[in-house]
């Protein structure tokens, strides 16, 4: 690629034609007809099968692992077990690392055997035959009890020894707790999130095959090129011995953001008997692999003044994040407090506890989710003691510059998105006239409203690039090294290079997520995507425009700002000399030397400002304080996510977001049983995941356009934002239902029957 | 892991006299309709090995619902979704409905019946406890001849049902209520679909013109290691007015009588809490359709 970065320095569009408006999916009709191809879906001729066998304990030496019977299998090509393997290992962010398969299994569902067969069912019955010894060993799940043991390392993205947190300080908190005397109030509580999976429809799958000395990798991944250096560095091989096809993935949620256990596997096994080898995890394994939410327990204290202001913030909190320190950079819930109010003092201990439960991963929103939930309740707990309306409290504490990094937000003066969301939310949810809407009701239901609020980088950044070749018939080949994992992403950059082209989105054809065909590219995660590939895409469309309006300057012997490209013609408009002249894109190309136009694009960096996309969900809920069931009547969001490149994929992402958050709130919890550290719910029968009938009764969707120039499409992320404040907002309007304070998730019907009955006995 | 599908035989008898002939075999094939218990089980590996009689292929089973003598008929194969769409079960048995779907999933509806629904003898099943409410019997056939057997007296302890294993269930009789039956359907689930609950309760209660309680049912699933009709507490309100005292009453009997299960998806207290709320709720209803009423 190696063009000169200009992707901020393209004006911002003016008028658009294609960019704001809600385009279909470009894939829509292959994924509603079945046709769009996943992993798990690959079939290759000869390919064989591989799947792992899982430690039945949850700690435990493995004496013996006896493979007689398993071999006898017809059809078994090879076990492998943990020796044959153990210099392989699989790495987290900061580069620790696992073996693919444990001789000590530290979780239970732990990697101990592999096996490749014939068939799968073939694998299946191999891998059931082995007999393991185990010599079982003592295990910790809960969090708590690993932190007092000293069993912990800091968790995010400073690495400590075992036995310190990391801190996160700026002020002098404790200071500001204990000296504030009479003029400080302080408020402590100690809120509680459950470990989550991320439960994407298609499970971690590859298949993979080994020709010609080189790999050729299909996985479900939200980044080839991240899954192709980690499967190199554990093969061993050169990066280029690889080529990483990414299918439709199915969901990833922070899930697939690089390679697998299993992709090893695959690749391993496709070599060894130079064959392709398909190895996709079941539904139940996928609730046992190292993915996940951890578990989280924080404690707030926060002190405020007479004022309403915040004066400081004290967060310690402990994350269940495995067995090995891999991963523990997702054990922190800090970053939000530290960066959504203005609060001069701030003092965060992430603790990540050694536990014997799978490693956990990024899942949507990271540590958002779970410190919303603590700080976005504490905000709402505190309104209410000082007398003030919680939206007010909120907007009172807004920052004029980054709190953190204390630069200047990439947005026009005097405007912030926290501020237009809260009050464009305020608006469509009717806020002011439903507080004082009645909460009792004569069936004996309650209601109650809730609201909390959100921040998130999403700014993205290099590297990212894009190639786009426009044919002599005006259809064009977009070539991406994007993921698309369910966001619309490849229906986003086609419209951002109709734009520039003037021809239809229709008309574009995207290529994305293959190591060989695209260039390289981050992986689609911190909802960056759009924000890092869209400016790419847009200076490649740039540079066809370019050369297409100066062959139709040729063509009409006309200067080149007389050109216009529109639904697939170059226009030269009327004026007082001359009538309209109006020639076909495609005849300029076909007729140009070269048959054909290239552009290129790069992602250049970004301004050194706070770049932040925001968001508010209001809430209305009905309690049944008889069986505990709550329903969700009317959620409205709102998100400024800068310019919004496609209405209806921006309406989905609020949408699917709210609802995952729902999940977060009302249901979803691995439950593991605390005797044996086995999980109880390895099933999406027994882990539920709300349905369309736990959906609000309605969405009200909006969005707020603050103008944001750090990139030439001015548009932010919105991937993770709206799952963050549903729990804290559902949480806070539960509250105002029946008056109890909510301090665990999920909020199942047990668990508020039972604070319900704590309330009746305080009273 | 999935079953070894070469470890199961199907037999297809052609006759209703074939399928109980089959049946009188040792150990005797287990019986498969809609398959929507089984085929669980089949996939996750824990189904046991060995025959099963499809139900699908004898004519006699295959008949629409019926009313004869102020009774509904189903037959063997009659699913979720028959009842679901037959107009004259939603006007006079609306239960049956409610429950139906409640079941699973559409599909789940379709392939499901009631017959697998009695003899699979699940504590949390959705359809049991409003046949139980509604006095149903269930018609139990075998090369010796055919009984019929008050669902109510169906059920022993977990999984302990009245069928013998060479016994085939071929019909369930369901008396009409009277019209002015005052009926209740409450299913307490982790979430609002697709989910197996955590207390149940189906109600019918007839009051005299002196609105006295002439007759009551109160039937519990997910409480007890059986669908349950709470006969005490029954026995406490039937002659009595639905007033406050009989409530309070009706509530303390329920809590003694009831000895409810602790499992996974919920525990022991939350049980018996809801179910009293329940039964206070159904007691204070006016309106017949309050379960309708509820649902989300």
């Amino acid at each position: 690629m190696g063009k000169p970065d200009k992707t901020t320095s393209l004006p911002a569009w003016s008028a658009t034609r294609v960019v704001g408006r809600p385009v279909p999916r470009i894939d829509a009709r292959q994924k509603v007809r079945g046709d769009a191809v996943y992993t798990a879906d690959v079939q290759l001729p000869n390919m064989a099968h591989a799947r792992f066998l899982r430690s039945e304990r949850t700690h435990a030496k493995i004496v013996s692992i006896d493979t007689a019977a398993a071999s006898a299998v017809p059809g078994v090509l090879a076990i492998v077990k943990p020796d044959e393997w153990k210099d392989v290992l699989l790495k987290d962010n900061l580069g620790r690392g696992i073996p693919i398969l444990a001789d000590e299994p530290k979780y239970a569902g732990e990697e101990i055997v592999a096996v490749c067969a014939e068939t799968e069912d073939a694998a299946r019955e191999a891998a059931a035959k082995i007999r393991v010894v185990y010599d079982d060993l003592p295990h910790v799940i809960d969090p708590e009890e690993a932190h007092q043991a000293g069993q912990f390392v800091g968790g995010g993205w400073r690495k400590t020894r075992l036995g310190e947190p990391a801190v996160y300080q700026r002020g002098d908190a404790r200071r500001a707790l204990t000296s504030g005397g009479r003029s400080v109030r302080i408020f402590e509580r100690t809120y509680r999130t459950a470990p989550m999976t991320h439960c994407s429809i298609e499970p971690h799958a590859a298949v993979a095959s080994f020709e010609n000395g080189r790999w050729t990798v299909w996985e479900s991944t939200q980044g080839v090129f991240a899954v192709r250096e980690s499967l190199a560095e554990m093969l061993g091989a050169s990066i280029n011995d690889i080529r990483v096809i990414g299918t439709y993935p199915g969901g990833g949620f922070g899930g697939k953001v690089s390679a697998g256990k299993y992709t090893f596997g695959a690749a391993y096994f496709s070599k060894k008997f130079a064959r392709p080898v398909r190895f996709v995890q079941d539904r139940n394994e996928e609730f046992v692999s190292p993915y996940g939410r951890p578990a989280s327990v924080q404690t707030l204290k926060v002190g405020v003044n007479t004022a309403g202001k915040l004066v400081a913030i004290e967060q310690k909190g402990i994350h269940a994040i495995g067995p090995y320190e891999f991963g523990a950079e997702w054990g922190h819930a800090e970053d939000l407090l530290t960066e959504i109010y203005e609060c001069p003092n701030v003092h965060a201990e992430s603790i990540a506890a050694l536990t014997n439960v799978p490693p956990p991963c990024a899942m949507r929103a990271p540590g958002y989710a779970q410190g919303a939930f603590a700080l976005e309740q504490m905000m709402d707990e505190i309104a209410a003691a000082l007398g003030m309306d919680p939206v007010e409290f909120r907007l009172k504490n807004i920052p004029d510059r980054d709190p953190d990094s204390k630069r200047p937000f990439a947005s026009p003066k005097g405007r912030h998105g926290l501020r237009e969301c809260l009050a464009a939310g305020a608006k469509n949810f009717n806020w002011e006239k439903r507080k004082r809407d009645r909460k009792t009701h004569e069936d004996g239901s309650k209601t109650g409203i809730g609201v909390a609020a959100t921040i998130w980088g999403g700014g993205g950044g290099p590297p990212a690039a894009a190639l786009l070749r426009v044919h002599a018939d005006a259809t064009a080949d977009l070539f991406t090294g994007a993921a698309d994992i369910g966001t619309g992403i490849r229906t986003a950059l086609a419209q951002i290079a109709a734009e520039e082209l003037g021809i239809a989105v229709e008309r574009i054809r995207v290529t994305n997520a293959d190591t060989d065909l695209t260039s390289y590219t981050l992986p689609s995660y911190g909802s960056l995507t759009l924000a890092s590939s869209g400016p790419a895409v847009r200076q490649a469309a740039h540079d066809c425009r370019t050369q297409i309006i100066s062959l139709a300057a040729q063509a009409l012997q006309t200067t080149e700002d007389q050109i216009a490209l529109v639904d697939g013609y170059a226009v030269r408009a009327a004026t007082e000399e001359q009538p309209e002249w109006i020639t076909p894109i495609a005849k300029l190309i076909s007729q140009s030397p070269a048959r054909e136009i290239v552009g290129n694009g790069e992602r250049g960096p970004n301004p050194k400002l706070a770049l932040k996309a925001y968001g508010v969900q209001f809430v209305a809920v009905t309690v049944d304080p008889e069986s505990g069931e709550v329903r969700v009547d009317e959620l409205v969001a709102v998100n400024d996510s800068g310019r919004v490149i496609n209405r209806m994929a921006f309406d989905s992402q609020l949408i699917g977001g709210a609802t995952m958050g729902l999940g977060m709130a009302f249901l979803e919890e691995r439950s593991y049983d605390p005797a044996s550290g086995k999980l109880l719910n390895a099933n999406l029968a027994d882990y539920k995941l709300p349905t369309i009938f736990d959906q609000p009764r309605e969405f009200k969707l909006d969005r707020v356009e603050v103008p944001y120039d750090a990139n030439s499409i001015g548009a932010k992320g919105l991937g993770e934002p709206p799952v963050i404040p549903t729990a804290p907002a559902v949480a806070n309007a539960v509250f105002d239902a029946v008056g109890a304070r909510i301090e665990r998730l999920p909020i199942s019907r047990k668990r508020l029957i039972d604070s319900l009955m704590k309330e009746q006995a305080k009273k | 892991m999935r079953s070894y599908l070469a470890e199961f035989s199907v037999i297809s008898p052609r006759s209703l006299d074939e399928a109980l002939w089959a049946l009188k075999q040792r150990p005797a094939p287990a019986p498969i309709a809609g398959g929507t218990d089984l085929m669980v089980l089949l996939n996750a590996g824990q189904l046991p090995p060995g025959a099963y009689l499809n139900l699908h292929s004898i004519p006699e089973l295959r008949r629409p619902i019926e009313f004869v003598n102020g009774e509904a008929c189903f037959g063997a194969l009659t699913t979720y979704a028959d009842a679901r769409r037959h107009p004259e079960i939603r006007k006079r048995l609306p239960m049956l409905c409610l429950a139906a779907r409640e079941i699973g999933a559409l599909q789940i509806q379709s392939r499901g019946t009631w017959a697998g629904n009695i003899v699979n003898a699940s504590p949390a099943a959705d359809g049991v406890p409003a046949l139980m409410a509604y006095d149903a019997a269930v018609e139990l056939s075998s090369a010796s001849g055919v009984r019929s057997v008050a669902l109510a007296d169906f059920y022993s302890g977990y999984k302990q049902t009245a069928r013998r294993p060479d016994e085939l269930v071929t019909a369930i009789r369901i008396p009409v209520p009277e019209k002015e039956a005052v009926q209740y359907y409450r299913k307490v689930g982790t979430r609002k679909f697709q989910a197996i609950s955590k207390v149940l309760l189906a109600g019918i209660m007839v009051l005299g013109k002196d609105r006295r309680i002439k007759k009551i049912r109160l039937v519990y699933a997910s409480v007890m290691p059986y669908t349950y009709r709470a006969r005490a507490v029954e026995a406490v309100l039937e002659g009595r007015v639905p007033d406050g005292a009989a409530i309070k009453a009706a509530v303390a009997a329920l809590r003694s009588e009831l000895k409810p299960i602790d499992d996974v998806r919920s525990t022991a207290a939350y049980r018996l809490r809801v179910a009293c709320n329940l039964l206070e709720e159904f007691l204070s209803a006016s309106s017949p359709s309050r379960g309708e009423a509820r649902r989300g």
